[in-house]
């Protein structure tokens, strides 16, 4: 999934508002601030205060990454707004000389945007009464400055207050257009998921030999006497109802796996013992059935009885099986070990996996 | 070989009467002198007399006759254990105790009449239920098995043929045999003393089965 709306958005709106922030800061407020550079208490504290708003302003309309580092830059904007005021003598709080009022107000907005219109709104309300504070603390600017520098602040910052009004709202659209990309995205991902569970099954299905077997028989081309269609039929049987116990949640699934196996051979009138011994690992799905797979193959054709054991060790199963009746083909699935041995008319066949 | 005796103590009668009929075509012949539903009949006449108790745990009640078997074996009878538990630990327990042999029910008259006609003996006698409560025995004091003896014991367990145990190993059979028996005498070697434990030591030393520096 790529960048979701609402991120792209978010960037756009913080480059944009970086973009009028660092205009403000460089056609307007250095020049200014060069030019009154001989009313300052100091220049240097003045160029140092501009030097702190213009990274803020950069870090976090740019670079982008204001969400982890916000409130330490927050904090840096603080001491430079306060290091802006200490420079200036108070007479030209509601001058020409005063720059910094309005960058900081955008550096503030850009850290604060994504934090809703409540947030921006209470630090310009709280910014603004800071100054006036200060103002009237002070008391040594000319009053028609004042009423001049007050007309020209509510100017600005109304057209803040738009400007924030409208990145809230188009925010809100974006989170909307977020969440419907993401269901989409979800429904997506659950069609591909069915869509690999439906193949898996189809393949499964195949394995089973079940729809051969029977459009065989039911065509007559195989004889139900037979004894090598009678196993075929006991092997597919067999891997059904494996397949069924699949779907069970238990404790022990191989040894469920096993059940499913000894029941259909109990059903042909087989005489089934199964046994464990010792602790040992769970394997995964593809593993139990490479290890029941053989017992499958001699137990579809024993003739009377079978032994059926599950052998522990610290990261090895050993599925083992003895049964009469002829010898049979044991499959070797991959990844499985796999040994017998014939005494008579009884076979022993081991299959082992090691973890 | 004399005909060896033998009392069962059994409360399902299906039971009495199927160890009855593998006993009468035993070779060498087994005799039931007595069979009933408490241990009783192993107390008293002609029961008390029998070679060999074949002794079920679970008689009525729920908690398994450890009692029972501990007061027979200290009377210094022979007691086969034949029980529906397949559990590891109660067989454990049983040979702990000094039971001469474990044998679960899903084990048919090969094993049993073998097991009767060894017990008579003195002679350890392993079938592959016990071999796999052996094998898989996790107690902190239990005796020192070798890996080649757990194999051969997880291997009897699994295919009950020592014929194809050996093939599998390339041991003979009766290495095989030797592996199990020895382990068996290890065991009657180990835990809480009883004299029944001590025949059978007895008895493998004088086979040769196995040393007293082994022991």
């Amino acid at each position: 999934m790529g960048d979701l709306p609402e991120t792209r958005l978010r960037r756009g709106l913080h480059l944009a508002i970086g973009v009028i922030a660092g205009t403000h800061l460089f056609a307007v407020c250095l020049p200014s601030l060069l030019v009154h550079a001989e009313v300052y208490r100091s220049v240097a504290v003045e160029l140092v205060a501009f030097a702190l708003v213009a990274a803020v302003t950069g870090v976090a309309g740019f670079a982008g990454w204001a969400g982890r580092a916000r409130w330490w830059l927050f904090a840096v904007l603080l001491v430079a707004a306060a290091l802006a005021l200490a420079g200036l003598p108070p007479e030209y709080l509601a001058g020409p000389p005063e720059w910094s009022f309005g960058v900081v107000s955008w550096a503030g907005i850009l850290l604060l945007l994504d934090k809703g219109f409540g947030a921006v709104a209470l630090f310009m309300a709280g910014h603004l009464a800071a100054r006036l504070v200060l103002l009237a603390a002070t008391g040594d600017a000319p009053s028609a400055e004042i009423a001049d520098a007050m007309t020209a602040t509510a100017e600005f910052l109304l057209i803040q207050l738009a400007i924030v009004l409208a990145a809230t709202l188009l925010r809100r659209i974006a989170v909307g257009v977020t969440a419907a990309a993401r269901t989409r995205e979800r429904l997506r991902t659950a069609e591909a998921v069915a869509d690999h569970l439906h193949r898996d099954r189809r393949e499964r299905y195949a394995e089973l030999d079940v729809v051969p077997l029977l459009t065989e028989l039911a065509a007559g081309v195989l004889d139900p006497t037979d004894d090598g269609v009678r196993i075929r039929a006991a092997l597919a049987a067999g891997r059904l109802r494996r397949l069924f116990a699949e779907q069970d949640e238990v404790p022990d699934p191989l040894l469920h796996a096993l059940r499913a196996c000894v029941d259909t051979a109990e059903r042909r009138g087989l005489t089934v013992y199964l046994g464990t011994c010792g602790m040992r690992p769970d394997p995964p799905l593809p593993v139990r059935r490479a290890l029941t797979e053989p017992v499958l193959t001699v137990l579809a054709s024993a003739r009377t009885q079978a032994r059926i054991t599950v052998l522990g060790a610290p990261s090895a199963v050993t599925v083992s099986v003895v049964a009469d009746g002829d010898r049979p083909e044991v499959p070797a699935p991959p990844g499985i070990t796999v040994t017998s041995v014939t005494h008579d008319d009884r076979h022993w066949v081991e299959a082992t996996w090691q973890r | 070989m004399a005909e060896v005796t033998v009392v069962v103590v059994d409360d399902h009668p299906a039971t009495i009467a199927g160890i009855e009929a593998w006993c009468a075509v035993a070779d060498p012949p087994v005799r039931v002198l007595d069979a009933g539903p408490t241990v009783a009949v192993a107390w008293t006449d002609p029961g008390d007399a029998a070679d060999v108790v074949v002794l079920d745990l679970q008689l009525g009640g729920p908690a398994p006759a450890y009692g029972d078997l501990r007061r027979l074996v200290e009377a210094g009878r022979q007691v086969l254990v034949y029980t529906m538990r397949e559990d590891r630990d109660t067989a454990l327990t049983c040979i702990d105790i000094g039971a001469f042999g474990y044998l679960t029910k899903a084990e048919g008259p090969t094993h049993l009449i073998a097991a009767i006609h060894a017990a008579a003996e003195h002679r350890p006698y392993t079938p592959p239920s016990l071999a796999r409560a052996i094998g898989d025995d996790q107690r902190p004091g239990r005796p020192r098995l070798t890996p080649r003896e757990v194999d051969v014991l997880v291997n009897w367990f699994a295919s009950e043929s020592k014929e194809m145990v050996a093939r599998k190993l390339n041991l003979s059979v009766s290495s095989v045999n030797t592996y199990i028996n020895r382990v068996r005498v290890k065991y009657a070697n180990a835990g809480r003393e009883a004299p029944t434990k001590a025949a059978l030591v007895a008895r493998a030393i004088q086979d040769g089965l196995i040393t007293l520096d082994e022991l």
